[in-house]
């Protein structure tokens, strides 16, 4: 028994992490319409950023977090303008192969500049302690709370702020929303730069719960894939259930099955669901819930 | 012909849509507070001629003019900022928020930040039915309850010149009457209207003066009165 | 006179193309081998993709699948010949069942089960270490390939063997295209509504494009296994069905000699670049975003509208 509540504790850290990317990932699905496979990789370079900035700067912890953020955060306002923006035009086809080139393009860059072999950030809040049968680390509860934190904060911001009800409203109706005189192509980029942000963050906590690798963006994304359909297409809530349904589901199936197998959890809780309702748990089919 | 006392004068307006001719040299225009209709049968060119003039579509070749400025190669926002809004086809509010959260939207160009409780008071009174509905979400309720909302978001800018495009579309009669009523309720209080429409009877009815299209060519203009009575529109498009 | 000329260019170059190895060395046998083996493997995806309209990103799944399968039965000492047809049965079966499952479905999911599909095959590669060897790769045990190749050197058993399958291949969709079934194919991709409206069951013949899809994607990566023999789990990942889409892109979708364009652009690129190292990958990531943003109807369809601009405006004149 003991060991399934560590685990269960263990899964929600994880599923935060898959949540704050995911929720990064529907958001910029529900508001230009296309899946951009470069998301992982801002996830990624978020904690390699960070890993740099300690390493080769000195710099704290924390200071190192927020630099990393910003820095992941203009680059991908970079790639979203340059790339993700055009792109959102095209056939959906050579859109989503777009910004796979922009994905593989950071990746082996990163691959280049830092090698495969493994690295560790390590943080000041690693201090172990325990509740009841479970150990935790000061991190781990960090990650929790400064998901929830963001999710809850992105969803009021989008249901409750004149800004976020206008990047709302462009998922939901775009005619309707350049109808009223929105600015459609610089939301685009506003909710893309948030989405970035997300990811970033998840990255940056996480670098001190696992060790990095320059794949571990494409790595997140398939199974933010799976989170994605499971919670439903654009639906924000359904990405944050749907991420941590995920982390609950592969660190309690590591009980019983070996850890390798894992990353095929994601796909077969999603093909039995495509199997089962194509529109996914929360969302519509069509229709966007942010 | 542009007129000097018009508010938005269409000059020799050309719209392709691939490849097609869709509105061909179409010259005409609105005067201030009157309700001016285009009718004609599916196809004739007065959605893609509204959507021109809203900035939806482009324009192939002409001019349109808002209040003698030309406003041809303006987007779609910078026409609602100089007081043209657009209730489109099909409605299209945005379905997963509220009544009051489409009006929010509608009134995001409105340059007086202050006047939101004023302008949505009077589309309460107007609109009735949006009164008792102001926290339900927009696409639960029915098409008539939609076409008010998407009138009154339209509404919320405040703008000299509303274009309709086929308000009665898919409504009931019942509710097309009050739509119809409301509609000359605005340009009563002195609004410049254009109403484009496949109810030739309800359009015409209403409306001051009128211009009939067919494949995108200027068929007929003139007084609605004199056009309810033309024997052409009585038999093409009254049914009669 | 033109079709004349045509025929005579085709059959001398088809000459040149199967006394090539006799022509040359090992190394650029092997560049040949590969624009072969990715010709058949981009005209698998300009039937998917090009003719039927389906968007599948999950085709290295296929590819690598039909690796797999080659690799080990030739490990059990079966004729080449009969190891590539197992990777096409099984590659036939695999379109079969998840096209079934997933080609009903809103083209979004689809594109993720896809995905899905292909990612979970490369997961069970890595881990399933008793036959797939995990990580490491399959060493493939060079066998004859049959049809009395025999006489010829391993290299050139392959190389030939492709060349002969990549000519039926050809043949094949050439056929099937201008027949009643491709016609269908093709209505589906230009409007999916008015095909089924017209009585035709759109999802059974896209499942029929699905699988055979599969089966010569399943091929042109048995091929692959066959003559470079090795397989790695990566066969299945993201970057070999990317290789595949780029080709029918870059080439002409929808185009008969496009896939041929594609892959011999794109392995002309891949040994031009080599010289560059482990940049190269950068740098064809660039490549990547930059073709698919600039030339959107892929080099063939840009060259092809603007030859019929130019056409236009002499007509005018």
């Amino acid at each position: 028994m003991d060991i399934v509540l560590q685990q269960a504790a263990n899964g929600l850290v994880l599923g935060m992490s898959y949540a704050l990317v995911a929720t990064g990932l529907t958001l910029v699905f529900g508001v230009l319409r296309m899946m951009n496979l470069s998301h992982g990789e801002l996830y990624m370079l978020g904690a390699y950023i960070l890993s740099a900035l300690m390493q080769y700067l000195g710099l704290p912890y924390v200071v190192g977090c927020v630099l990393s953020v910003l820095l992941v955060a203009l680059i991908g306002y970079f790639f979203g303008m340059t790339v993700v923006q055009p792109a959102s035009h095209l056939e959906p086809i050579n859109a989503m192969l777009a910004t796979f080139g922009v994905s593989t393009l950071l990746s082996n860059l990163v691959l280049l500049i830092f090698k495969a072999t493994p690295r560790m950030v390590s943080s000041p809040f690693q201090v172990v302690f325990q509740i009841g049968p479970v150990f935790l680390t000061i991190q781990k509860l960090i990650v929790v709370g400064m998901g929830l934190l963001l999710n809850l904060g992105v969803y009021l911001v989008i249901h409750h702020t004149t800004f976020g009800k206008m990047i709302w409203a462009i998922s939901e109706q775009r005619t309707a929303a350049e109808i009223v005189g929105i600015d459609t192509k610089r939301m685009h980029n506003l909710a893309f730069t948030m989405g970035a942000v997300l990811a970033a963050i998840s990255g940056v906590l996480v670098s001190a719960l696992y060790s990095l690798a320059p794949n571990m963006g494409s790595g997140i994304m398939t199974k933010c894939f799976a989170i994605v359909v499971l919670g439903g297409l654009g639906s924000i809530p359904g990405a944050i259930i749907g991420g941590l349904l995920l982390g609950l589901a592969e660190s309690l199936f590591t009980i019983i099955i070996p850890s390798q197998w894992t990353p095929a959890i994601a796909f077969v809780l999603l093909i039995v669901l495509l199997i089962l309702k194509p529109e996914g748990l929360i969302g519509k089919s069509k229709g966007v819930k942010l | 012909m542009p007129e000097n006392d018009a508010i938005l004068s269409v000059e020799d307006m050309t719209v392709t849509y691939r490849e097609i001719v869709a509105v061909s040299r179409l010259s005409i225009h609105i005067k201030p507070k009157e309700i001016l209709t285009i009718i004609g049968a599916n196809g004739a060119g007065k959605s893609t001629t509204l959507k021109a003039i809203a900035g939806l579509e482009p324009v192939k070749s002409g001019k349109i003019r808002f209040k003698g400025e030309d406003i041809t190669a303006k987007k779609i926002r910078e026409r609602v900022d100089l007081g043209i809004c657009l209730v489109p086809e099909g409605r299209l509010v945005f379905p997963g928020m509220s009544v009051i959260n489409n009006m929010q939207m509608g009134f995001l160009r409105n340059p007086n930040r202050h006047r939101f409780n004023a302008i949505a008071e009077h589309v309460f009174e107007l609109f009735p039915r949006l009164a008792e509905r102001k926290k339900q979400v927009a696409g639960t309720m029915s098409g008539g309850e939609q076409q008010m909302l998407a009138i009154a978001r339209g509404m919320m800018r405040e703008p000299e010149l509303l274009l309709l495009d086929e308000p009665s579309l898919g409504i009931s009669p019942i509710l097309v009457e009050e739509i119809a009523k409301t509609i000359c309720r605005l340009r009563d209080e002195g609004m410049s209207i254009l109403l484009v429409e496949q109810n030739a009877s309800m359009a015409l009815s209403i409306s001051d003066r009128g211009y009939v299209l067919e494949t995108g060519n200027l068929a007929l203009s003139g007084e609605s009165s004199s056009l309810l009575n033309d024997d052409r529109v009585r038999s093409a498009y009254l049914a009669i | 006179m033109k079709r004349t000329w045509t025929r005579i260019t085709i059959a001398v170059a088809l000459v040149l193309v199967v006394a090539f190895p006799f022509l040359t060395n090992a190394y650029i046998l092997g560049i040949a081998q590969a624009m072969l083996l990715y010709f058949i493997y981009a005209m698998a995806m300009n039937l998917l993709m090009g003719y039927t309209g389906i968007r599948s990103f999950g085709q290295a799944g296929f590819w690598g699948v039909g690796a797999y399968v080659t690799g080990l039965m030739m490990n059990m000492h079966q004729y080449g010949i009969l190891s590539l047809l197992g990777a096409m049965i099984i590659g036939a079966v695999l379109g079969l069942a998840v096209g079934m499952l997933s080609l009903r479905l809103q083209s979004v999911y689809f594109f993720i089960t896809t995905l899905g599909v292909s990612e979970m095959l490369r997961v069970i590669a890595i881990n399933w270490m008793p036959v797939t060897r995990g990580p490491m790769g399959l060493m493939v045990q060079p066998t004859s390939m049959g049809l009395f190749l025999g006489r010829f050197e391993y290299q050139t058993q392959v190389y030939l063997l492709s060349v002969l399958l990549a000519v039926l291949c050809f043949l094949g969709l050439r056929t099937l295209m201008r027949s009643h079934t491709g016609k269908i194919l093709m209505s589906i991709r230009d409007s999916e509504p008015l095909a089924d409206s017209v009585g035709v069951n759109p999802t059974a013949y896209k499942v029929f494009a699905f699988a055979t899809a599969g089966a010569i994607t399943a091929l042109s990566g048995g091929l692959n296994a066959m003559a470079y023999r090795i397989v790695v789990p990566d066969f299945l990942s993201m970057q070999y069905t990317t290789i595949g889409l780029l080709m029918v892109l870059i080439g002409g979708s929808g185009e008969l000699w496009g896939p041929l364009f594609g892959a011999l652009i794109y392995v002309g690129f891949n040994e031009g670049l080599r010289s560059i190292g482990e940049f190269r990958l950068v740098i064809f990531a660039l490549i990547m975003i930059l073709v698919v943003m600039l030339f959107p109807k892929g080099l063939i369809g840009t060259l092809k509208q603007q030859t019929n601009k130019i056409k236009q405006r002499k007509q005018q004149t």
